[in-house]
């Protein structure tokens, strides 16, 4: 069933090694062709996910006032959906697919490095050995040409690979992993594990941008070591599979970072003043934690304005004066809001269609 | 329809329907698939929701598995990450009361 769609892959890979006769090069060509396909959609997505969330407390609201009423609930949210105009663009049925590409990946770089003969062609190897008299010798699976799968015979790749055991880039052999290579000499191992290190390291700085966009305050220790583990889970796998592999999964880390850094830096930034405020909104209407994850999101709101990486207060606040009036003013309103005023002052910050949906329900 | 976990050392859940509250003991199966779904949950907190409904299709499957079981529960939850892309409805989209099937 996905056959067709392997061997279209491998056609896309022989074209560009037509153009670029390297086979390193062409897994980073594939890989980086595949990203560029993948990009806009990410980056459209994110952007409606990012509409979604800050609609999230209103629809929280209705969810929690008509949550008797089901029927009611339904013909709110509706109206809500038309009157904000929202037409999600994601879903999670493609961040699901998005997941397996390693897989497709996978399955097409081991295709393309099976190799000539099998078991039977080991035995007859040796039998043939004994027979004429020879002196034996060992008969070795990896030093056998390939005879790619997913490719047609008569194409470019098909015939150079065909002609080799080795696919050499960089001083490494792609179809080979670090612990077969381990085998026979540690020096050898050397560029193998460069590239696994690389590959550990865009991962932690991939985490790392992601982490820094994580607006919620939900400092759950758990969670974070799991993050924190991540980025290892891959290179310590890898140590097993063909350095081919590694070699398309660093270059997507590579393209990762730069499709982060923009999405970070284009979508989040403008986001980051209201996504701040929707956590402190969320936290309340939380039963008995509520008050104490106000508390916290308030202290994640501080210590992330002083990064000075995104400060949403630093705008509207030019003055320590300005901000003092306003917090004065507050506390004069209510002494209500002066418990939360951290918060608070990170609402009017936040833009100002939020303020507006206040008063309308208000 | 609203969960509340209020006693978790006997696995007790009870579901608040349209027909009412039900009580129920979801199986070890449940349980453990229910922990997957909460441990994506906890991963993936703070970033922001991929889904178009409400709940989101974690939540639902959550719901769903304790309301109908790893089978039942498990397909409509199958069924609700196929409606969730581009070309999908939105909204509101809670899971079925256990009667009605």
């Amino acid at each position: 069933m996905f056959e067709g769609f392997f061997d279209a892959l491998a056609s896309v890979l022989n074209f560009i090694y037509k153009l670029v006769p390297s086979y390193g090069l062409s897994i980073m060509l594939l890989t980086v062709l595949v990203m560029a396909v993948i990009t806009p959609l990410t980056i459209k997505s994110t952007k409606s996910m990012l509409q979604m969330q800050r609609m999230q407390p209103e629809m929280k609201r209705l969810q929690a006032k008509y949550k008797d009423d089901r029927e009611r609930l339904n013909q709110e949210l509706m109206a809500f959906y038309k009157e904000n105009q929202i037409n999600p663009l994601g879903g999670c049925l493609p961040v699901i697919i998005q997941m397996p590409v390693f897989i497709v990946m996978y399955r097409l770089l081991r295709g393309l490095t099976i190799r000539q003969g099998g078991m039977g062609s080991g035995a007859g190897h040796i039998i043939g050995q004994s027979v004429s008299g020879d002196a034996l010798t060992p008969w070795i699976s990896t030093d056998q040409l390939f005879r790619p799968e997913h490719l047609n015979p008569t194409t470019e790749l098909y015939q150079s690979l065909s002609k080799v055991s080795e696919m050499k880039f960089l001083g490494m052999d792609l179809s080979l992993s670090a612990s077969q290579v381990l085998k026979t000499s540690f020096l050898l191992t050397l560029p193998y594990f460069g590239l696994l290190l690389i590959m550990l390291l865009t991962g932690i700085y991939q985490n790392r941008q992601l982490q820094s966009r994580n607006t919620s305050s939900s400092v759950n220790p758990q969670q974070q070591m799991i993050m924190k583990a991540m980025p290892f889970f891959l290179p310590v796998f890898s140590f097993g599979f063909p350095a081919g592999l590694a070699l398309y999964w660093c270059t997507q880390n590579f393209c990762r970072i730069g499709t982060n850094a923009y999405i970070t830096r284009s979508l989040f930034k403008k986001e980051h003043a209201g996504a701040i405020e929707t956590t402190a909104v969320d936290a309340t209407p939380a039963k008995g934690k509520g008050s104490q994850k106000a508390i916290t999101d308030g202290k994640s709101t501080g210590s992330k304005n002083s990064k000075g990486s995104s400060s949403p207060q630093r705008g509207p606040g030019k003055s320590a004066k300005s901000q003092a009036a306003h917090q004065k003013k507050s506390g004069q309103a209510s002494s209500k809001q002066r418990s939360t005023s951290r918060s608070s002052s990170g609402r009017k910050s936040g833009d100002p269609r939020r303020g507006s949906g206040n008063n309308k329900e208000g | 329809m609203a969960l509340h976990l209020n006693d978790r050392s006997s696995h007790e859940v009870t579901v608040v329907t349209a027909s009412g509250p039900i009580t129920t003991e979801p199986g070890l199966l449940v349980r453990a698939v229910v922990q997957v779904v909460v441990a994506y949950q906890k991963l993936f907190a703070g970033r922001p929701s991929p889904c178009r409904y409400v709940p989101s299709c974690s939540t639902f499957t959550i719901e769903s598995l304790q309301v109908h079981g790893v089978v039942r529960g498990g397909w409509l939850a199958l069924r609700r990450i196929g409606r969730c892309h581009p070309w999908g409805s939105h909204g509101h989209d809670p899971v079925p009361d256990r009667r009605s099937h």
